[in-house]
Formats: structure tokens, C-alpha cells, sequence
């Protein structure tokens, strides 16, 4: 074999070691749609919370004190029947069962609806040690239906099997600032993101506890309150006050920053939080401009 | 030749360069007269010799080694200093400031050094301008009218502020202290007699921080409390909010967060809590001691810190943007975070205290409502068809490079945002 067979099968073998291990890097985004009424083209009104799967976007329009769920097929979002009433909705996620779980942000409780849009109840941990009334300012379901809540009150992550039944929670960091959000990736990581300190904290699928993964992003990033991992690993946090998304590597390394403030198509003007589908589709729930907007990543 | 003799006559190079480049060598190859560091120079500046008359004096002064911080010659400095202003100190001085010290002087960090010392000579020790606290208010001003008219004064304070603080830094504490509190009270102040206890009600407060309760720098309140008190505070009635004093942990609080100031303050916190966005603090392990100073405070309705400082602690951005706003926005200058958000929840987004940014705005903007560009309800914005125009349209009211608070440099360039006819 040649000097240059061997430094070229270095080379093919060293990029499929550290591949994988860097992550596949942000994805670009191409804007498709944006989402401005429900089906009953009543406009949405300061939507703070979007959950999605590769075919459904929910949305939680806040103001109008309702969710709104939409088939989203051929790049193209349609609203669904029927709309689900709940006070100030804030958050909203979906299970593998098509449940729909909303954070009603007047009562603090996490209600669940069934895929018809009935409700099925509230979310109420079981046999969880955590000592104080819940307060959620968060949630996210993982691909297994178990649910991770980012408790204020205690100051933990709360994590609950599909029936509600606690699994184990896992204390904020000391020293930090205010945790607005929270991802899970596949792996079962649990990820922070500190809207104060603009820093990103980490525990790992069986941690006791929280590392800090990535700090001094205030040069990039003013107040972000979304975080959310894509299938590649990249870390995607949502800049409230700066209307820009940020784009971090899984070892918590800044990568870039797309968008910016603004009114028009790909601006953002206070957004709150944002989902990423298995397929890659990215719903933004841009709250002070009354919209969701959609991107589809283009690898 | 071979390679050892190169070496040789380089290494044998190198010395001589090294001897030739030495302090003496030089002075000698200068030939410069006796007293040409420092002597000389008084037989022109004639008042230095009156300065050097003054009881203390700079160590190169007094050793004629005026070159020490000045070039005879030339140089890019003011009064041919040696070297920059802000850094020629620490050529000699430079263990001022410890490793790692936890607070430094502002003027320490900006090597502003001749604000305190005289370079030359003083009649104070350390070459310092003035004596004891009068030099320290020379900048700390509003902390010395303070000072002086409080009706109940702390002796050290009124004396010397180094007392309490180190002059340049401090390696352990904040604020330049030489100890934390309470190690630094305990210093002069006796805690085992009963008087000290009873007035304590026995709660074991010389492990606690004094300066909860306590303005060090003295007050117009009795016991040098802070000047605005926590009811229970005043009373004496420490057991409404914390566990018993013969408890293991008598600081506890009676409940987690808030829950402790619902005892009394009921129907202010149901209230936060029933409206649609809340304040978050509010409700997490601190509650609302992360705003409010449970015991007594400089500040009205007992908030830490000036609501500006203390708002700022986390929305440090929007503070920012202020700072570098063009146009000054006073509520927000001033502090007056309160004047537009409600700090404990609201039912209207960003915490408004109002419904509509114009409703908002027109509290102080009140020509608005009558002369203005159309407003309102019944105007869409051209760009998004959810949006109607208001004043956050065109103005983004925390400030912007801008004048007037403007999203564009020119108002062309912002009116040509929805009258896209009329772009260029």
C-alpha cells in the first residue's frame, strides 16, 4: 500500500471517529411558512408555546387563551378542528400517543388533552419526594413519554414516567441564574438553558446533578428563553430580547447565530420557544409578532 | 572552523552584547554628570525642594531618582512621565492588588492612583491627598451626605473609612472589606452580654449578617436599622417569619419561598398569582427575597437595592441598551422600572401595567392620544396582518442606538419599512 493510500485511510477513518463525535453541525434553514390564524381565522394572539411532530404543529395562543393544532404536510401548516380552550397556555408538548400536554400559565398546572381535543386531566406527580406545590414554568416529553419538568418551586428538573409516576428529579445548579427552559436529547441528556447568565447546563441520563456546559454567550445572545436539541445534536437556544437563534455544538461551543429583530418574514420580535421535528422541521413561536413561523432544515 | 568554535564565538558574542546592553555600561558610555537622575533637575524646578520640604515624601524623590517615573528627554506621556499614567505605578507597585482579590478599587483597576496619592510629596501618610474619610468623599459623595446627616452614626465611618474597607483590595470579600460580616462587627462589637441578646430576641445573630438589619455607614432609625423596616423587624417579632431561636437551624424560615410572606401578605400574592404571566422569581426557592430585603432596607417598600441595580441584576441587557441608548428614556434612566411593568404578574404581556403600549405610554405621552400618526386598533400593521400600529412600531422603548428610541438611523428608512411605495 502507498504512503497516500495510507494517510488517505487516516484520514477517511479520523473523519468517521470525530464525525459523529462533533455533531453534524446546524443545519440551514430555509423559511417556508408563516402561521398567522387558526381554523376559525381568528389571528393568534402572543403564542408562546409550539410542540410538532413531523406532521402536527400545536400551538399554544396564549392571549386567545387556546391551542391551536394544524397538519403540517407539503411544507404547508393547515389548521385542524377542533380548537382546545385553556387559560394562557405557555407551553405545550405532544406524547407518542398524540396526547397533548398544555401548561396553563394563570393555574400553573400541566393539563393534558386527548388527540381528539378532550381533556383527559391534570398532570399530577406520583410518589414524588420534591416537598412543595409544583411550579412548572417548563416541560418537555421525551421519545419514551416520560415527562421533564422544569420545577421553580423546588428548584429541580422533575422527571415522571408516562402515567405521571416520579422517576427521579435532578436539582438546578447552584450559583446559577434563572432557568427559563429545557431539551432532552435522544440520549436521555437533560439541557438548561440560564436566561440571566445566557449559559447552558447539563446532566446526563443518570446524573445526580447538573454541569455547566457552555457560559459566556452574552457576547451572542441577550436573554434566550427556548433551548432545543436537533437529531444531530446541535443546540438551538432562542433569544427573547435579541430575536435571534443561536446555534451551539453538543460540546456547548458556540457555532453561529442565524436571524435577528424584526417584523418581516425570518425576523423575530420576542419569541419564546421553539421545536424541532425528527425530520428536522423548526416551528418558532414568534410571540410579539402574533406568529408561528416554520423553517424546514436543508442539510 | 568547526561547529564547537561557532558556538564558542557566538556564546562569546552573546556576553558582550549582554554587558554592553547593562544599566552601568550605559550611564558610563553616557557620560552623564553626578545627579543626573534626579539632583540636577532641582536646579531648574526650584519648587520641588519646597515640596520635598512636606513630611512624607515618594521613596525616588527623596533618593534623586526623578527618572524613576519621569524621561528627561521626550515622550508621548503628559509631563514626560516614563510610561502611561494609568500603569507607571505598578512598575514598582505592583503587589497592590492581590492574586485572585475578590473586590478591587474602580480607580485601582483604571490606575487613577494620583486621585488619592500625590506622586511627590504630602503632608499625609502615604502621600495621600487628604486625611482619613474626607479623602474617600471626595468621589463618595452621596454615601458621605449620608454619612454626615444620619441621626444615628457609626463612629468608625465618621473617622476612617479603612477601618472597615482596604484602600485598594480586598483578597476574600466584597466591597474592599478587610472581613466579612459579621467577623468584621465582632471585631469591635460584644455580643455575649444580655442587653445584646434580649434585643436579639436569642436568636444567635452573631453568626448571622449584620448588614441585613443594619446600615453600617449609620441611619436615621434607631439601632442603625436600615431607614425603611420590616414590620415584624421593628417589633421585634423575629418568630412570624423564622423557627424558634432554640431550634438547630433558628434562622429557618417558617415556610419554603413565598409561602413564609403569605402568613401576612395573603391577598397581594393570591392576586400575583391568579394573573396570567407571572414574575418568576416570585415563585421559585427564594421567592421574594429575590427582590426584597426581608428585614430592612435604604430602599421603599423594603427592595434591596435601587430598583434600576436590582432589576439590572438579571435583565442586565435591557439596562445595557439603555446605557447605550442615543436618547435617554427617563423611567428607565431613573430607575422607575415600576412606572410600566407590574414586578409581581400581570395579565398583559412583558408585564405591562396596561393592556396596550399606547394606553402605557399615554400616561406620560399624553398628546399621543390626539396628535400622532394613526394608532391603534383599527390600524394593521402592513407587515403582519396579527400586529396593529402602536408605538412599538416604530420605537423600541428600552432605547436603541438611534434617536428617539428609532429601529433605523434615518426616519426615511423607518417610515419606507410599511410605505414600501415611497422606497428608493
Amino acid at each position: 500500500m502507498s504512503k497516500s493510500s495510507i494517510l488517505f485511510c487516516i484520514l477517511l477513518f479520523g473523519c468517521m471517529v470525530a464525525g459523529p463525535a462533533l455533531g453534524a453541525g446546524p443545519a440551514k434553514m430555509k423559511f417556508v411558512q408563516a402561521v398567522y390564524e387558526g381554523e376559525q381565522e381568528i389571528g393568534l394572539k402572543y403564542p408562546e408555546g409550539v410542540a410538532c411532530t413531523d406532521e402536527l404543529l400545536i400551538v399554544a395562543d396564549t392571549a386567545n387563551n387556546r391551542l391551536v393544532r394544524y397538519t403540517f404536510s407539503n411544507r404547508t401548516a393547515q389548521p385542524m378542528e377542533p380548537e382546545i380552550p385553556i387559560i394562557s397556555p405557555i407551553a405545550v408538548e405532544v406524547n407518542s400517543k398524540g396526547e397533548i400536554y398544555a401548561l396553563d400559565g394563570r393555574d400553573k398546572r400541566i393539563r393534558i388533552f386527548n388527540p381528539d381535543g378532550t381533556e383527559k386531566g391534570s398532570l399530577s406527580p406520583k410518589g414524588s419526594p420534591v416537598s412543595r406545590k409544583l411550579m412548572p414554568r417548563s416541560f418537555k416529553i421525551d421519545r419514551n413519554d416520560k415527562v421533564y419538568i422544569l420545577d421553580l418551586a423546588d428548584g429541580v428538573v422533575l422527571v415522571l414516567d408516562a402515567e405521571g409516576n416520579y422517576l427521579r428529579h435532578v436539582p438546578f445548579p447552584a450559583q446559577a441564574g434563572f432557568f427559563s427552559d429545557l431539551a432532552v436529547d435522544r440520549q436521555g441528556n437533560i439541557f438548561l438553558v440560564d436566561s440571566t447568565e445566557v449559559a447552558v447546563y447539563l446532566a446526563g441520563p443518570d446524573a445526580d446533578g447538573f454541569d455547566l456546559l457552555s457560559k459566556g454567550l452574552k457576547e451572542y445572545a441577550n436573554f434566550p428563553t427556548g433551548i432545543a436539541i436537533d437529531k444531530g445534536g446541535t443546540i438551538y437556544l432562542l433569544d427573547k430580547h435579541g430575536g435571534s437563534l443561536i446555534m451551539l455544538n453538543r460540546d456547548g461551543s458556540f457555532l453561529g447565530h442565524k436571524f435577528g429583530y424584526g417584523w418581516k418574514d425570518s425576523q423575530f420580535y420576542y419569541p419564546s420557544q421553539l421545536c424541532i421535528s425528527e425530520g428536522g422541521t423548526f416551528y418558532i413561536a414568534d410571540r410579539g409578532n402574533s406568529r408561528v413561523q416554520i423553517f424546514i432544515s436543508e442539510e | 572552523m568547526n561547529s564547537g568554535n561557532i558556538h564558542s564565538l557566538l556564546l562569546f558574542a552573546a556576553v558582550c552584547v549582554l554587558v554592553s546592553l547593562s544599566p552601568a555600561h550605559a550611564q558610563k558610555d553616557l557620560k552623564l554628570k553626578e545627579g543626573a537622575g534626579g539632583e540636577i533637575c532641582l536646579s531648574c524646578h526650584e519648587r520641588m525642594q519646597e515640596v520635598m520640604d512636606k513630611p512624607f515624601v515618594h521613596a525616588p524623590l527623596l533618593d534623586g531618582d526623578c527618572v524613576g517615573c519621569h524621561n528627561p528627554h521626550t515622550s508621548n506621556f503628559e509631563m514626560l512621565m516614563a510610561a502611561p499614567a494609568e500603569s507607571i505605578c505598578y512598575t514598582c507597585h505592583d503587589s497592590v492588588v492581590p492574586e485572585d482579590a475578590r473586590s478591587v478599587h474602580k480607580v485601582v483597576v483604571e490606575g487613577q492612583c494620583t486621585l488619592c496619592h500625590d506622586p511627590h510629596s504630602s503632608d499625609n501618610e502615604f502621600n495621600l491627598l487628604k486625611k482619613g474619610a474626607e479623602l474617600c468623599y471626595e468621589c463618595h459623595q452621596a454615601l458621605a451626605g449620608r454619612i454626615k446627616e444620619a441621626k444615628y452614626s457609626h463612629p468608625p465611618v465618621r473617622e476612617n473609612c479603612l477601618d472597615c474597607h482596604a484602600a485598594h483590595a480586598a483578597g476574600k470579600n466584597e466591597k474592599l472589606l478587610d472581613a466579612a460580616s459579621p467577623e468584621l462587627c465582632l471585631q469591635c462589637h460584644e455580643t455575649d452580654k444580655e442587653t445584646f441578646k434580649k434585643l436579639h430576641r436569642d436568636y444567635p445573630v452573631d453568626t448571622a449578617d449584620c448588614t441585613s438589619c443594619h446600615d453600617p455607614h449609620g441611619s436615621n432609625t434607631a439601632a442603625m436599622l436600615y431607614d425603611n423596616v420590616h414590620d415584624p423587624v421593628a417589633k421585634r417579632n423575629c418568630e412570624h417569619c423564622h423557627v424558634s431561636p432554640s431550634d438547630s437551624q433558628p434562622f429557618a424560615l417558617k415556610a419554603p419561598g413565598y409561602e413564609t410572606c403569605m402568613a401576612c401578605h395573603y391577598e397581594m400574592i393570591t392576586d400575583a398569582l391568579n394573573q396570567n404571566n407571572l414574575h418568576w422569581p416570585l415563585v421559585d426557592g427564594k421567592g421574594c427575597i429575590n427582590c426584597h430585603s426581608p428585614h430592612a432596607s435604604t430602599q421603599k417598600k423594603l427592595i434591596s437595592e435601587p430598583m434600576l441595580d436590582m432589576c439590572g441584576k438579571c435583565h442586565s441587557d435591557t439596562v445595557a441598551r439603555q446605557a447605550r441608548s442615543a436618547t435617554e428614556h427617563p423611567p428607565i434612566a431613573e430607575g422607575q422600572c415600576g412606572e410600566c411593568h407590574s414586578p409581581h404578574s400581570s395579565d398583559y404581556p412583558m408585564l405591562q401595567k396596561k393592556e396596550t403600549l399606547i394606553e402605557l405610554c399615554a400616561d406620560c405621552h399624553e398628546w399621543q392620544t390626539h396628535t400622532t400618526h394613526p394608532i391603534g386598533e383599527d390600524f394593521v400593521d402592513p407587515r403582519n396582518p396579527n400586529v396593529t400600529v402602536q408605538c412599538a412600531s416604530c420605537h423600541r422603548t428600552h432605547g436603541t442606538e438611534y434617536k428617539h428610541f428609532l429601529y433605523f438611523s434615518t426616519a426615511n428608512e423607518l417610515c419606507v419599512q410599511c410605505h414600501v411605495r415611497f422606497r428608493r
